[in-house]
Formats: C-alpha cells, structure tokens, sequence
C-alpha cells in the first residue's frame, strides 16, 4: 500500500481541502473494499466510506505520524464499520453469524465467498480481509484493528480454516447436482 | 510433523516468507498428507476467488465528504486554514505534491489536455516512448509489496477486465529498429478498431525515408468481421534478398466463411485486453504506474515468448523483423480497463540471443528497445462505425474455410451450465468435405466460449486441436475430459460424438461447460496419441530416480507420456513457454544430428547444446537426460537442468 508524502498530510492536518481531497482519492478504494468485504453489503459500505473520510479529517490532529498513514486510515475505517455493524445489529436485531446459504450454487462463486464471510465473526473476517484482500503485514493489520501480530496471525488462520471447509462443502454440493 | 502444526504454517506461507526450516518441514509433511494438501489447494483457490474482482468504475465519495465538512466549516473554521476561494481553478499538475499519484481529473477540472507528440519527419534523438508519454509522472513502487500484490492480481483481473470493453479505438504508432542494415529505423502509424466480441481493424501507414524507391513501404491492413477476414501488406522476403525481392503488389489474402473464434487463425484480441498474454502467467514483473498520454497505467514486464499473442497482433500480415522469445516486454496497461497503452521490447542480455541475433544479421543495442507501440487517444465503449471495418479490395479472391450459419440440426449437444451474462453469438456448420462440424459460440461482449463437435471423428488423436501433451482431467459422473497444455481447450471423446469446448475462460470454467453437456467422456483407445497419458508415480515406477525440476514458477504439472522406459514430461508455463524433459536409461548420447551443437557444462557434467532444436543434453548416473525448448533460452534451460532433483 502506497504512503503518502507526508507533507500533504501535514497539509491536510492544517486545514487545506485540496490535500485532503487527494488523500481521500489516494485510499477511497482500499477504503471501499475493506469496507464492502467486512460488512458484506456495497451500499452500507459506500455510506460507511464517506463516514470513514469524514472522521478522518476530524481525527487528523490525534494522527501523529506515529504509524503508518495507511494502517491508520484503515483503523478508522474499522471502528466506522464496527460502529455500523452495532447500530445496525441494535436496529434489526439480527445474529450476526448467519449459516452460508447453500440453496443455489453460484456458478462464479463469489456469492458462496461473500456469504461464507459472512459468516465469520466480525473479527476474523476484519483480520483476513485485510491480509488476504488488501495486502496488509499481519503488523500492519494488527496496528488497524489494534492487537498484537500473533493474534491477527492466528485469526487469518482460523477465518482460512472455517472457509475452506464451507467452500469445499459447498463444492461437493455442486458436484452432486451437475 | 503433524496436520495441526503444519496447517497454521501453511497460512503464514500464504501471507510471506516461512523460514526455510519450517518451509522443508511443511513440504514433507504435504508429500505425506492428502487432507493438508487439499488444504492448500483450499487456500489458493480462496485466494484466487477473492482477488478476482470486475475492474469497475469507482464512485468518487470526496464531493459529499467535502460537502459535508464545508457545512461544518461554516459553522466553524480551524484555526490556520485556508478559506477554500477558488473552485477548481488551477490544473491538477501544478497542485499535487511530486511523486504523489494524482487523481482521475474530473470533467470541471479538465485544461487543455497535455501535449502529445507527433510523429515528425525526422527521427527523434530521445528514446520514442518518452516523447510519447507526456507529463509522465512516476509513482514509482510505493511500498514493494503493494506492487507485488499488484502485479499477481493482473492477471486475474485482466481476465475480469473482459467484459468491460466493448468497443475501443485508438491510434497506434510503431517505430521499429533493426529491420535492415541499410534501414536503421522504421515509423509507422495507423488506427486500431475494435468493436466486440470478434470485429478488429489494424491499419498501419509506413512513413520511413528509404533509400530508394525499390524498398516497398510496409503498409499494412488486417480486418476481421464476423464470417470473414482479410489482410493485405507487403510480402516478406528474405532479408539478403532485400530490397530487389520485393513486389510492389502487396499480399492480400482474404478469407470467408470463417467461423466465429476459430482455433488455428484467431483474431488478435489481445491487441484489446492481453488475456491470453497473462492467463498462464505466474505474476509477472512489476513495474509501477506512471500516466501515458492522460490515462493512469500499470506496468509490467513480462518475455516476448508471453506476450506473443499481443506482438502477433499487430505482425499479422507486411515485412517485419523477428523478435527472440527471451526479450523483454515492458507493456503499460490502463488501469481501469486494463488495455494496452504502450510496449517496448528490448534485447535480453542471454549470450545465446547474441549469436541468434548475430545469424540473422541484428545489432541491436543492449538495453535499448527495438520496438516500440504506442496506443493513443484510446477510446473505450464509444461508437465503432461500421466503416472502420472496410470490405478487402475489389477484385480479391476469397478462400473459402466452409463455415454456414444457421443452425446445427442439433448435432450440438447443449451446455447446461455457462457464466452469468454469456448469450448467443453464432452457430452454424462447418462443412470442409466430410463429416460436419457443429459450431457454437457464446459471448458477454468480449469473453467468449465456442463448442465443436463433430460425429464420426476418426480419431488416431483427439479432435479439436488440443496440442501435443493434453492432460486428463476425471470429472466424476461425466467420465473424463482432456485438457491442452494452455488450458484453452477441452477435449472430449463420447460415444458417437467428439466435441472440443475451447474460449477466453479460465480453465476450471471450461472444465465446468464440459462436464454440463449431458455426455460421458471416455478415455482415450490406447492407439491413440494420447493414449499414452500416464501419471507421475507411473513415470516414477518406470524409472526410478525421475529427475524433476524443483524451482518452477508458473509452470502447470507436467503431462507425462512413457514408452517403455523412457519417460517424457511436458511443461507449459506462462505465455508459450514451455519445455520438454526426457529421460531414459543410456550411458552416452547418440552422436549429433545439427553441425551446429555447442559443448556445456551442465550439473557439473559434459553436456551438448543443439541451437536449431533448442535442446540440452547430458549423461548423468547412467541416464540420458533432455531438456528441449523453442521458447527457452539455453541459459533458462540450464538453469532447469541445475534444478532437477530425483523426485
């Protein structure tokens, strides 16, 4: 993940919009993305991008250079999603661990993927979004969603677990229907 | 070492480096377990699935943020800030930080586009590509491994990439170095049209000085349409012939009745979207994003032997020099829609490149390109007029390849399964005086899937042009299939009916349109040329101590064939390479059949060279040892032989 030239972020902590702009335009697809996998739904993560970028601009002061620029964005996203999640969770009352829904097989296999992430609970699937998705070092992970290298390590380990034995669940089904 | 210590080291692998010990231990322990190593397979294709993702536009959130705080500033301004007076006055270069991306300019924003050089007359001093890339900016490679999650994820999403072009126009220019000794430089120009699934026109227009008016301008013309195809250019001669070989009538040869996406002739989409130039890729050489022209592009670099689909492109008729498969290509690709934008091909410093280029008479100079394309004022999605695809000139004859739409007369069996969006494209029969063949073809606009099948099919190899070394794929109920080493094409052999589904799809996609067609695919008779398609634990059994080598990337497992005691494995990797391995039980090699033969050192043994054949060969522990390639160069085939372990 790029880095930006920390005198556009200094810039953009003093005030100047335009800085801010490019920094939005530089991370609003990570952003984005992170978001669209740990929350499992584009339009709520489109809203929780521009929550993201709002707080963002007002948390600028407490940044401090004192991690990278990236992790931090996307501990802010986190804690946006987070927040989502539980808002939304008070408002339908929804268990957030659903069972993967087997009844139609997707040919792409991406349905099966976004449902089987579903699944996960909120903090495995943060963790292996941001590894396997967008690239992040289990440090740099673990500085976003604020616990130690090995416990992010393990968590991806798990998430992987659990996926790959409903992916290959999952499959057999598709066999025996063909 | 048990499952559950090697399965977390299995993930950790995933993400980064494993310490070598742990690495040897995890690698045995899957040489012993099947349940891990599916396992592993579980986690590859979990990566690939996810990273598979449609290239699409990206909705821009900075308006309602911006919005948003101007409200909030309103009410309260911070301290130090600048009141934000003019809106959008200034052009995006001027403002942004160096080196820092600048981002897609919106329509309010846009000046005066940058200036962007023409061909002049006289050759340029300064490397073509640089002039051409105006205002370049290069982001360089940000932390090295964004740019490596980058470059694996390009080919993944050049085949997503697929169905978002649906049309393109562009202007290409060509410079073109080392042709002829008397002709050092050569720069062409011209127009690239593209309409989907299948319509393409290359026009290009020779504007080099020659030294007399004996030399023919390489004018150059290929137009495909649905049904038919036609080409006209000069026609190559030999070089030393040159320039009195050449006719001023240009070549034109002109085909119809041509089926949709055929097999041995296709049309070079990859000239669109390089599928076929990555989908066998490991990942291929980052290098970094920098603007060409006024679109943000991803560069990598890959062989010519890779990219041959895409240098073929614009070679598909006229007089050009011959590129070496061990040449670097440096393409640059929209971002967005992943098409080319721009591609060098420079020299490879391999000293077996030096004495090909010595015989047919280059000197090229090292580390500069020798061929440079530009596509320019690329248009995507826009309108194609039908007339960018001319008829052939008048008075051509046309050679029938035997293709008739209509409608198979259900000889075709139907697939129960395709991917989400693909419609009819066409369909008809191709009658080349025998038995039929029933044709089908599906797209989504620019990916596509074509079914043959034939009833009747003699056999003595599989139909459908499946390559030298198909291998066997078990599809449970349906019987077995066949895969050619590409993975383009799927083979199978029914009772009564032979069928071939080939496309731009992946390989499991193919897999899976065959294995929906209501047939049982049986094994091949044994007379067959595939007939002999065995396992690697049979080769094993036939000779033990099977070398194999240990450090392939990107290269699929090999299809292996044994005749008696004498194994053969066939390798194919990224683009067209791949190669040959043969061994047998002998103490000494057979004398040389080429005069050209060259002694190495190879594995610390006296080995032989044969440059015509592209094969290396040695004597080693009572074994005779081969490694043949027309894509390798000798030092990559060296390197294969030093990593051959029994295995």
């Amino acid at each position: 993940m790029e880095e930006p030239d920390p005198d556009t972020v200094r810039a953009a902590m003093a005030g100047d919009l335009d800085a801010f702009e490019a920094l939005v335009h530089a991370y609003q697809a990570h952003v984005r993305r992170f978001l669209r996998h740990l929350l499992g739904d584009a339009a709520l993560a489109e809203d929780v991008t521009q929550e993201t970028f709002l707080r963002v601009y007002r948390r600028l002061d407490s940044f401090g250079f004192r991690s990278k620029f990236s992790t931090w964005i996307f501990q802010v996203a986190r804690n946006a999603g987070v927040d989502a999640l539980r808002a939304r969770q008070r408002r339908d009352r929804m268990a957030q661990q659903l069972p993967p829904p087997r009844a139609a097989p997707d040919p792409s296999g991406r349905v099966e993927i976004a449902a089987a992430l579903a699944a996960l609970t909120p903090r495995l699937r943060e963790a292996f979004v941001l590894i396997e998705v967008l690239g992040l070092t289990y440090r740099e992970a673990g500085h976003a969603v604020g616990a130690p290298e090995g416990t992010v390590k393990s968590r991806v380990f798990r998430a992987r677990e659990q996926l790959v034995s409903w992916l290959c669940d999952a499959e057999e089904e598709q066999r025996d229907a063909l | 070492m048990r499952c559950d210590a090697a399965r977390p080291l299995l993930s950790e692998g995933f993400d980064g480096a494993l310490a070598a010990h742990d690495r040897r231990a995890v690698d045995e322990h899957l040489g012993a377990c099947a349940d891990c190593a599916a396992f592993k397979t579980g986690l590859a294709r979990l990566r690939r699935e996810l990273r598979y993702e449609a290239v699409q536009d990206v909705a821009d959130v900075a308006p309602a943020v911006l919005a948003q705080l101007g409200l909030d500033s309103q009410r309260r301004r911070r301290p130090g800030a600048p009141h934000r007076q003019e809106p959008h006055g200034r052009p995006p270069q001027e403002r942004w930080p160096r080196g820092w991306p600048p981002p897609r300019p919106r329509p309010s924003q846009r000046q005066r586009p940058p200036r962007r050089s023409r061909l002049r007359a006289t050759s340029a001093a300064a490397i073509f590509l640089a002039a051409v890339i105006a205002g370049a900016s290069f982001a360089g490679l940000g932390g090295r491994r964004a740019s490596e999650v980058r470059a694996e994820d390009l080919p993944q999403r050049v085949q997503s990439a697929q169905s978002e072009v649906r049309s393109l126009s562009a202007q290409i220019s060509v410079v073109e170095r080392g042709w002829h000794p008397q002709v050092p430089e050569r720069r062409l120009s011209g127009t690239l049209r593209y309409s989907s699934p299948e319509s393409l026109a290359v026009h290009l227009t020779d504007h080099t000085d020659y030294p007399s008016d004996q030399w023919v301008p390489n004018d150059v013309a290929v137009v495909i349409t649905p049904g038919q195809r036609w080409s006209a250019g000069p026609a190559a001669c030999p070089r030393e012939a040159l320039p009195s070989c050449m006719s001023p009538e240009p070549r034109v040869e002109s085909l119809r009745g041509r089926e949709p996406f055929p097999v041995l002739d296709p049309a070079p989409l990859d000239l669109v979207v390089p599928v076929r130039s990555f989908s066998d890729a490991g990942p291929p050489e980052p290098l970094g994003r920098r603007s060409v022209g006024e679109r943000a592009a991803v560069g990598v670099a890959v062989t010519a032997a890779q990219a041959d689909p895409l240098l073929q492109g614009l070679r598909q008729a006229g007089a050009w020099r011959e590129i070496h498969p061990g040449d670097r290509v440096e393409l640059w690709l929209d971002e967005q829609a992943l098409v080319p934008l721009a591609l060098s091909v420079i020299p490879s410093d391999d000293p077996e490149r030096a004495l090909w280029a010595a015989r047919r008479g280059y000197r090229d100079a090292a580390a500069a390109p020798y061929l440079e394309v530009a596509f320019e004022g690329v248009r995507l999605n826009g309108e194609v007029p039908e007339a960018a695809f001319p008829s052939p000139p008048a008075g051509t004859a046309a050679r029938d390849a035997g293709f008739r739409a209509g409608s198979p007369a259900g000889q075709l069996p139907a697939p129960g399964w395709l991917p989400p969006g693909m419609r009819p494209h066409m369909e008809g029969v191709v009658d080349q005086g025998g038995e039929g063949i029933a044709v089908a073809a599906w797209t989504d606009g620019r990916a596509w899937v074509k079914i043959r099948a034939t009833e009747g099919w003699a056999g003595a190899r599989l139909f459908g042009d499946l390559g030298p070394a198909p291998h066997r794929v078990e599809l449970g109920a349906t019987g077995v299939a066949y895969v050619s080493g590409r993975g383009h094409e799927v083979g199978l052999h029914a009772e009564g009916l032979d069928v071939v589904v080939v496309g731009s799809l992946t390989e499991p996609a193919l897999i899976r349109i065959a294995a929906s067609l209501g047939l049982v695919g049986r094994p091949v008779p044994p007379d067959w040329a595939e007939g002999g398609a065995a396992s690697l634990e049979a080769a094993r059994r036939a000779l033990p101590g099977l070398l194999l080598p240990s450090e392939l990337e990107g290269f699929a497992p090999p299809t292996v064939r044994i005749a008696g005691d004498i194994v053969t494995l066939t390798f194919f990797g990224p683009g067209s390479r791949e190669f040959i391995l043969t061994q047998g039980p002998g103490d000494r090699l057979s004398p040389p059949l080429d005069a050209d033969v060259r002694g190495v050192g190879v594995r610390g043994l006296a080995g032989r060279y044969t440059p015509a054949r592209g094969e290396l060969e040695w004597v080693e522990s009572g074994t005779v040892v081969s490694v043949m390639s027309h894509t390798l160069s000798v030092a990559e085939l060296l390197a294969v032989a030093a990593s051959l372990e029994a295995g």
